[in-house]
């Protein structure tokens, strides 16, 4: 008895693990089709190492709802932009500063990185090891 | 080293010419003061330092000569192709910071000392941009009364000695130039300028003025009227020693990696000595510019 209750005890879990998984892939399979856009992709700077300066836009959208956040990452930190609850999509404007490329992420409650894009920070005149002058060199 | 030519005139170094590529360069000049020479090349086993940037830019620019003005749309339009050197202390470049200066051509010097904070260079460049009368006459497509028969003026490139001093975001230099023997123009000048950038978010805007202090002998060649060249319309001038103050508001914005937008206004204001002058109508220029630059 022992024994065939304990069979259908791992039989009857099988069954619900079976049937469990198909429906937890299904949901982060549908996270996976999670899309992030954002406007602009550069930020040039007049000179390399110079602080660049923009007016920025993201756009996520997911097949289903839940909780997801922007995040913003760098060489450096991960910082936490803004949070949604039981939410489709959704928008985000700020303004951009910063010196370096930074990647956004948009990550779902099990902290899981669905979708990323960058901004790229680029210069139109290289830092020189020489002294900033009057001239060019 | 500078290299510019308008469309409409690609050889001589008419006034209003000239002033128009120096107003094409005068983009430059803010474009490249926060630019650092940024290429190297390295021939014969010898390092050279070299920047070369290509811009194009209308400007608007009246001439302080008496019925001489910008003609038609080459007149206010502009190429120019810069390109900058270095090696050990010697330079061939544009002065960067300073649309008068940086219109009047390329300075070739040596940096005799180099500190933290100031610097002392001797150099040669032209400091005052010369004209051709029948040129400009001829340009005009009509007689010009006051320039008709006059002699070329030349452009005076001079011999200085420069002092400047830097600080955060500010230069100031001060230029004590001669005009050699085997120039046309003779003389000595004073030459005082000052710039400040701010900066605001992208954008990199240069505040700057300047006074130009010219003897006698300078006055003489560019402003007076010797007894062969008086007419009726141009009686005999004598000038005594005068200055040029210019106030100058420049910006720059990226556009792209390769590209940015720049412009400018420029106000000169010429002394009463220049101002007398029969060759000359207006003592108040203002100069603007829109421009975009390539750099290579």
């Amino acid at each position: 008895m022992y024994f065939k209750l304990s069979n259908g005890a791992a039989f009857l879990s099988i069954i619900i693990v079976a049937w469990g998984l198909p429906i937890v892939s299904y949901a982060e399979q549908q996270q996976q089709n999670a899309e992030l856009h954002i406007k602009p992709t550069m930020c040039v700077a007049l000179n390399q190492g110079r602080t660049c300066y923009a007016q920025v836009n993201i756009q996520w959208n997911t097949l289903i709802k839940d909780d997801f956040c922007i995040f913003q990452k760098t060489a450096n930190q991960q910082k936490q932009l803004k949070c949604w609850k039981n939410t489709q999509a959704n928008s985000l404007s700020f303004g951009f500063e910063s010196n370096e490329s930074i990647t956004y992420q948009l990550i779902n409650k099990n902290n899981k990185s669905l979708a990323e894009a960058t901004i790229e920070v680029s210069w139109v005149h290289e830092k020189s090891p020489r002294k900033r002058r009057w001239r060019l060199f | 080293m500078k290299f510019s030519r308008t469309l409409l005139n690609k050889v001589r170094p008419t006034m209003s010419k000239v002033l128009l590529v120096s107003l094409c360069l005068f983009s430059h000049f803010s474009f490249a003061v926060e630019q650092q020479l940024n290429k190297e090349a390295t021939l014969f086993n010898q390092t050279f330092s070299w920047q070369a940037m290509m811009g194009v830019a209308i400007y608007s620019a009246n001439s302080p000569l008496k019925d001489v003005q910008q003609e038609d749309i080459f007149d206010y339009t502009s190429i120019a192709l810069m390109i900058d050197l270095y090696y050990k202390g010697f330079f061939i470049q544009s002065n960067h910071r300073r649309s008068v200066a940086v219109t009047q051509g390329a300075e070739l010097g040596y940096q005799l000392h180099v500190d933290d904070d100031w610097e002392l260079d001797i150099l040669t460049k032209n400091y005052i941009v010369g004209y051709d009368p029948d040129e400009l006459i001829k340009n005009k497509g009509e007689n010009i009364p006051t320039l008709a028969g006059l002699s070329e003026r030349e452009m005076g490139n001079a011999i200085a000695i420069r002092y400047s001093h830097f600080n955060e975001n500010s230069i100031s230099s001060i230029e004590f130039a001669h005009f050699p023997p085997w120039s046309a123009a003779q003389g000595w000048l004073i030459d005082y300028y000052y710039n400040d950038l701010v900066i605001y978010k992208n954008w990199d805007i240069y505040i700057g003025g300047g006074v130009t202090y010219y003897s006698n002998k300078v006055m003489d060649y560019y402003y007076g009227i010797d007894t062969h060249e008086v007419t009726q319309a141009r009686e005999l001038y004598e000038p005594n020693a005068g200055f040029k103050g210019t106030f100058e508001i420049y910006a720059q914005y990226p556009i792209s990696k390769k590209w940015s937008f720049n412009a400018g206004i420029t106000q000169t204001y010429y002394s009463n000595t220049i101002g007398r002058s029969p060759l000359v109508d207006k003592q108040h220029i203002t100069q603007f510019l829109l421009g975009a630059f390539y750099v290579f």
